[in-house]
């Protein structure tokens, strides 16, 4: 490939993990951690699919690691009504990227916006935001959404006895699963930070951020800018 | 509270009934199908300038048989119809006369290309029986036709018969696991096989008396690789006008990216549409696996000249750089405005660069005190 090229496809990728390392950096994540995450996403891209039956297999970067971080996001949560959110959330997105696969024009170039990818962050994001606010529901979504619609279309297959073959997260970093989980955070962030805005300021002002959460009637002195908007 | 868990049950049934319709829809057999076609209009003649089973959009581009450049400014989708205007006359790379005649063995390295089906039921009804075989429809066979061309021209050819059923929204989400999975046995380009869905008048043909099918290439508008793609795309046409002129009848420039956002040099193309035989598609296949040998590793005149194949060359990286800049920064620019905004954002900007770049700005200060 001609070096121009490799520049193309370098810069690319840098851009994608550029976005995905800032997303997981606001996961209660620290640098290192995302950082780890994001190399171990892109080894594990490489890593040859691991089959589950004929038609059935699964990528370690495109879906053991991030569904690993959602599970770890999940567990960490701070309390039950997250955990509650989180879970409808995905549920509620899986459900709707799968009805959405059946009921928008079966080609690209059919869908007037944007690339289903984006369209699948925004549904994963944007129910996850009108859940619960919390950027961790957002990325648990947007991850989910995909892989419990993938999951709907391998169990319909094996159903029906359809040939379609099943690859969870099988493009690695660059699959959709991965796009979803990491685009429902930004569209989270820019809605949040939209909705700050448009009140003139954080609501939050007076808690203090405390390992990654935000407390109430604290010494507001370790407040954290980023988080603002988190619960 | 108790608001809320009603919301929270009334939402999870709301689910399952679209869940429930879905799988019905699904298990019933039903399916998208492109129904009907368009046909696209010169602005102000209405003379005929292509038809196509694709969905046409206002600013979608059209690169005719004659070099045309036309762009689609508005369309009547209740009567499939659109209109374009002529934009320009494309200008074509230039071709050597002696070089296309000539055989290639002139790369260095084994030369390698992909292929791959994202619609792999597409079949062709005369030959087929149907216009969709799940499993392995006939333009799978077609894709091994090109396989077989790319062998008599030294070129290996690897074929992903993976079926990425249903035919549905999530087709191409499917298709794109494949197309990394072939991208990591770094072929020199990879390429998408389909069939078009439109009155086969639009496609037959006769290329030293084999009966034949006209090919299409499809580029995706929206995506970093676009001009570089567009750059091999026009090169393959360019070399079929020489050779069998009509053959490479058109580009059409559509909306999505049809996986070509992961790599330069990933193109889809069209061979023939279902109305006719098959064989005809797969003598296609043959005649064009020696056109896109030309194309992507060029060869050499009768002098000795080299002449230049795509394979080396890196145009359209520029636009594509830009591309990403222009969209990386917006977002950016976008973000810093909205969650800070007037002095805010400059001390934000500020303490980035401190944190990001600080050991290395420590350093670069350091060592100019030391001077």
């Amino acid at each position: 490939m001609p070096v121009g090229f490799i520049i193309l496809v370098f810069v690319s990728v840098l851009i994608l993990l550029g976005v995905a390392h800032r997303v997981l950096d606001r996961l209660r994540l620290t640098d290192g951690g995302a950082l780890a995450v994001i190399a171990a996403m892109l080894v594990g891209t490489f890593i040859p699919d691991i089959g589950i039956t004929r038609n059935v297999a699964v990528n370690v970067g495109g879906a053991i690691i991030p569904v690993a971080l959602a599970v770890y996001l999940f567990i960490r949560a701070g309390t039950a009504k997250e955990r509650t959110r989180a879970v409808v959330a995905a549920l509620a997105a899986g459900a709707a990227v799968y009805a959405l696969s059946k009921v928008l024009p079966a080609g690209p170039e059919e869908n007037q916006f944007m690339n289903y990818y984006y369209l699948y962050a925004i549904i994963g994001g944007g129910i996850a935001y009108l859940l619960g606010r919390s950027r961790r529901s957002a990325f648990i979504a947007g991850i989910m959404a995909i892989v419990l619609s993938d999951l709907a279309q391998a169990v319909v297959n094996w159903y029906t006895g359809s040939p379609g073959r099943t690859v969870f997260g099988g493009a690695g970093a660059f699959d959709a699963t991965v796009i979803a989980g990491v685009f429902a955070v930004v569209l989270a962030e820019f809605v949040g930070e939209t909705r700050e805005k448009i009140q003139g300021g954080t609501e939050k002002k007076d808690m203090a951020f405390e390992r990654g959460e935000f407390v109430q009637g604290k010494d507001n002195k370790q407040r954290n800018g980023g988080d603002r908007n988190e619960e | 509270m108790k608001n809320k868990r009603k919301a929270y049950v009334l939402m999870m049934v709301a689910l399952l009934l679209l869940m429930g319709i879905t799988v019905y829809a699904d298990t019933s057999g039903f399916e998208h199908s492109r129904k009907g076609y368009y046909t696209v209009f010169e602005q102000g003649t209405d003379k005929e300038i292509f038809a196509t089973s694709w969905e046409v959009d206002v600013g979608d581009k059209y690169h005719s048989t004659d070099n045309k450049m036309y762009e689609v400014v508005e369309v009547d989708r209740d009567g499939k119809k659109a209109y374009a205007k002529f934009v320009e006359d494309v200008k074509m790379p230039e071709i050597d006369e002696i070089f296309v005649t000539e055989t290639i063995q002139t790369a260095r390295r084994e030369k390698h290309v992909a292929l791959y089906f994202s619609h792999n039921a597409e079949s062709y009804v005369p030959t087929d029986g149907t216009d969709s075989k799940p499993g392995r429809g006939g333009i799978v066979e077609v894709g091994e036709a090109f396989k077989k061309g790319f062998e008599k021209y030294g070129v290996k050819a690897t074929v992903d018969t993976t079926s990425h059923e249903p035919h549905d929204a999530n087709s191409y989400v499917r298709s794109r696991r494949t197309a990394i999975r072939l991208l990591q046995k770094g072929p020199d380009a990879i390429f998408d096989i389909h069939r078009d869905a439109i009155p086969k008048e639009h496609y037959i043909t006769t290329v030293n008396e084999t009966p034949a099918a006209k090919i299409r290439i499809i580029l995706g508008r929206r995506n970093q690789n676009l001009k570089a793609n567009e750059e091999l795309a026009r090169k393959v046409k360019a070399i079929s006008d020489k050779t069998y002129p009509g053959f490479v009848r058109d580009i059409f420039y559509a909306r999505g990216n049809y996986n070509q956002d992961l790599a330069p040099r990933v193109l889809l193309f069209e061979f023939g549409t279902h109305e006719h035989t098959r064989e005809r598609a797969e003598n296609s296949a043959v005649i064009f696996a020696e056109i896109v040998t030309k194309a992507l590793y060029g060869g050499t005149t009768a002098a000795g000249e080299r002449v230049q194949g795509e394979q080396q060359s890196s145009e359209g990286t520029g636009s594509g750089l830009t591309w990403l800049f222009v969209i990386a920064g917006l977002g950016g620019l976008a973000y810093l405005l909205l969650s800070t905004g007037g002095r805010e954002m400059f001390s934000k900007v500020r303490g980035f660069a401190k944190r990001e770049f600080g050991s290395f700005l420590a350093r670069r200060n350091k060592r100019d005190g030391e001077k």
